[in-house]
């Protein structure tokens, strides 16, 4: 396995007034292709902050950052990140994101027309992932008439209708109950085993992180500790632990 | 701040907009009383003058943008609200009030402007009323941001 | 396309009171553009009218203002006296208009006729499209053909060579008039003291005037020909007897000005008045640009999360910034399309009442100043698009795409 993406001395600041807030300090770290990677870290750690600097929606004062082994002078600095953000990475928030005046088949449409893709493409294609996630028949709803664990899928959908290499996720299921929080892990465990999906998940949950193959722990913009997830046999436990001694 | 939907910087937006709309009036009837010894000033405000009640009833659109855009802003608001007890009705209420704190004193300054310059009073009393046409429309609109 | 098409009816037009606000702010920046650009190019056109009239040596003819005219003290016999003054001792130019007479046409228009001496033609050089030039020495007995131009409006009706029958208003005579050339299209007249005003004539006649011909005419001819009398190649004290000679026979003060008296009005009056109207027209134009920004900036505050999620899911700034030009693109194609029709409707008025000094012929109904005001309403458009585009192009730079996103 090679790393798709890979970030060195990655530092961001916010500067106020009276002082400088560290977002992230020195962060050095590979992503490797196919794995689903956790990012865990009580809030304020940074965690979203490097989701926003993978994904090419906010740019890092310090570091480098590889894509496919090439350093990226550009990753973040238009035009080069809006061809990212097009090409390899697909996004998943908490609040689903989604265009309210928008129908579902519109909402997960939108990367293909602004790909400027042909109306037959287009419907195919939506119509392949609206099955996938399990909408089927609900095309012409609008956000606000689902549930939100369809929104989010609405929003997965989204993301992986351009077939994205990278998804990212900002806690994904945040907003929604116990069932449908795993519901959707279980959907996109099995779209990474399908289809070796690179993901990252940026979690608070223990339960979250558990579907993953790798968990980083931040701590005030820092990582605080590296963890592969293989062998452990509680890996709820181990995660657990793990906060309590690298986080907490 | 208090129970108004109103901060100081929403007020002020709402009073500059208001002025210039009156203000665009008193030039229209300030020009309307100008003597102009030039036929082609003449001919050149009369090609304003003759539509003055239209472009003045344009120029109001700006109006129904604040109110627009200020209550979009405020839905949330609006809805905490509704949530910690208060009711659509009297925010509404209270809406319309504050709008009509705002557009009296804009009125009376530019009333005072007309006196001083002895201009016709009742000049702008239809912008007044399209006003408060304007925000008994947008106060009726709070309805619809009970359920965020 | 696709994608202008989808952001204008799926984004732009689902907030639809921020596009008809903006489309009315732009709507009053245009018409306040075209306004004062017409107005500055037809006393601009004008002036070059008068320019040509307004040479050294020559000297116009005013009616002092606090003048009366009394038919009791003038009578035929003081303008007659006045003229065979000014045929002994002066060249000038002699022109009037506004007499109106019915001559059967294909568009049913009452004709104006206009008289005019040598000393005017010359001075005027018209342009001809087709036929000759008038000549002036002809005879003005009963069986002769009065040579004369006629307007564009008349030539279908009655080419070059043929003859038209009338009577006569000043001469109280049926005469034949034959025709000698064409003016061109949209040919006209600006009034001295009103730059601006002009009179068409594409349903004019334009009859040549001799000395016999005014010996002849009736008083309503002599008197008018004397208010915009031009007297060519004299001095400031032969024109001051002339002005005592007219007093002492038709009880009236004429002022006659010279090339540099009328250069002095012109700056005094004229171009005051167009410097008003520049800086009127400037700060209005200013002032709706900054509150169509605010407009811009509202509909950008309002709209940031469809922006913003657009941004997310792989559009650029730079197609961004192309759908918001194009988007303005059409408000100001649409505007300007607005005012091309207002403005062709109010010609076409001229046509419905019959008005033949305000007749034009035109391209789309506009004539050359009309599209020349249209382009300067472009050029207006394409700075103002430009300053709003850029404005929202930097509120939305400003926020980054993680907070866009937040809101």
């Amino acid at each position: 396995m090679t790393d798709i993406l890979r970030v060195e001395n990655i530092t961001k600041t916010y500067k106020t007034l009276d002082s400088t807030i560290f977002a992230l300090r020195d962060i050095s770290f590979g992503i490797e292709e196919g794995e689903i990677l956790a990012i865990m870290g009580s809030s304020g750690s940074g965690k979203s902050t490097l989701l926003h600097i993978l994904g090419a929606i906010d740019k890092p004062d310090e570091g480098k950052i590889y894509l496919n082994h090439c350093y990226e002078k550009n990753y973040c600095t238009e035009p080069k990140a809006t061809e990212i953000r097009s090409d390899y990475i697909g996004f998943i928030y908490q609040n689903f994101n989604l265009l309210s005046d928008f129908s579902v088949e519109e909402n997960i449409a939108l990367p293909l027309i602004l790909d400027g893709a042909k109306e037959k493409d287009i419907k195919k294609k939506v119509q392949k992932v609206i099955d996938l996630v399990g909408l089927k028949g609900r095309e012409n709803h609008r956000p606000g008439e689902l549930s939100g664990g369809q929104q989010q899928r609405v929003a997965i959908a989204r993301a992986l209708v351009k077939s994205p290499r990278i998804l990212l996720a900002d806690e994904p299921t945040g907003n929604l109950d116990y069932k449908t929080s795993i519901e959707i892990m279980d959907f996109l465990a099995k779209a990474n085993r399908e289809t070796g999906k690179t993901m990252v998940i940026v979690t608070h949950d223990p339960k979250i992180a558990a579907y993953a193959n790798r968990v980083l722990f931040f701590k005030d913009g820092e990582i605080k500790g590296e963890y592969a997830l293989g062998e452990q046999e509680d890996k709820l436990d181990f995660i657990v632990d793990k906060w309590r001694s690298d986080v907490i | 701040m208090g129970k108004s939907l109103f901060r100081f910087a929403d007020a002020l937006e709402l009073a500059v907009v208001y002025a210039f709309c009156f203000f665009l009036n008193l030039l229209f009837n300030y020009v309307k009383v100008w003597d102009f010894n030039s036929y082609i000033l003449k001919a050149f405000f009369k090609n304003f003058m003759d539509y003055q009640t239209l472009i003045v009833f344009f120029f109001t659109f700006i109006v129904i943008v604040f109110h627009y855009q200020m209550l979009y802003r405020k839905k949330i608001e609006v809805y905490c609200r509704v949530l910690v007890g208060d009711t659509v009705l009297y925010i509404a209420i209270r809406y319309i009030r504050d709008c009509l704190m705002v557009l009296t004193v804009i009125y009376l300054l530019f009333l005072l402007i007309h006196v001083h310059l002895k201009f016709c009073l009742t000049g702008n009393i239809f912008l007044v009323f399209i006003f408060i046409i304007y925000i008994l429309i947008s106060a009726s609109q709070v309805r619809k941001y009970e359920n965020f | 396309m696709k994608i202008f098409k989808f952001f204008i009816t799926k984004i732009f037009l689902r907030k639809a009171i921020l596009c008809i606000s903006m489309f009315m702010l732009l709507c009053l920046a245009n018409y306040t553009t075209f306004i004062a650009s017409r107005s500055i190019l037809s006393t601009l056109q004008g002036y070059q009218e008068i320019k040509c009239m307004n040479q050294e040596g020559i000297f116009i003819a005013n009616l002092d203002p606090d003048s009366n005219i009394d038919m009791d003290i003038i009578g035929e016999t003081g303008t007659r006296i006045v003229y065979d003054y000014l045929n002994s001792n002066h060249k000038y130019a002699f022109y009037t208009d506004g007499f109106m007479i019915a001559v059967p046409n294909d568009d049913d228009m009452e004709i104006s006729l206009c008289y005019m001496n040598e000393g005017y033609y010359e001075l005027n050089q018209f342009d001809i499209s087709h036929g000759n030039d008038l000549f002036f020495d002809f005879q003005l007995d009963k069986e002769e053909a009065i040579p004369v131009l006629i307007g564009t409006g008349l030539s279908k009706t009655y080419p070059v060579g043929s003859t038209i029958i009338i009577d006569e208003p000043v001469l109280g005579r049926s005469v034949i008039l034959k025709v000698q050339g064409v003016l061109k299209q949209n040919s006209c007249h600006s009034n001295f003291y009103a730059l601006n005003s002009k009179s068409y004539y594409n349903f004019s006649i334009f009859m040549p005037v001799n000395q016999e011909f005014i010996e002849n005419a009736n008083i309503d001819l002599q008197l008018n020909g004397l208010m915009d009398l031009i007297i060519l190649d004299t001095t400031k004290e032969k024109t001051e007897d002339l002005s005592r000679f007219m007093y002492d026979n038709l009880g009236l003060k004429f002022n006659f000005f010279s090339q540099e008296e009328n250069f002095d009005y012109f700056n005094d009056y004229y171009l005051y008045s167009l410097k008003i109207i520049a800086i009127t027209t400037l700060i209005l134009l200013v002032v709706i640009t900054c509150i169509s920004i605010w407009n811009a900036l509202v509909s950008i505050r309002l709209m940031m999360k469809d922006f913003t999620i657009n941004l997310l899911v792989g559009l650029s700034y730079s197609r961004l910034r192309r759908i918001f030009y194009s988007y303005f693109g059409i408000l100001f194609g649409v505007n300007l399309l607005v005012i091309s029709s207002i403005t062709a409707l109010n010609r076409y008025e001229c046509w419905l009442r019959k008005d033949a000094t305000f007749v034009t012929y035109g391209l789309f109904g506009l004539i050359g100043m009309d599209w020349l005001a249209l382009l300067v309403v472009l050029f207006s458009d394409i700075i103002i698009g430009m300053i709003v585009v850029e404005s929202m192009l930097r509120k939305i730079k400003k926020i980054p795409i993680s907070l866009g996103v937040l809101q």
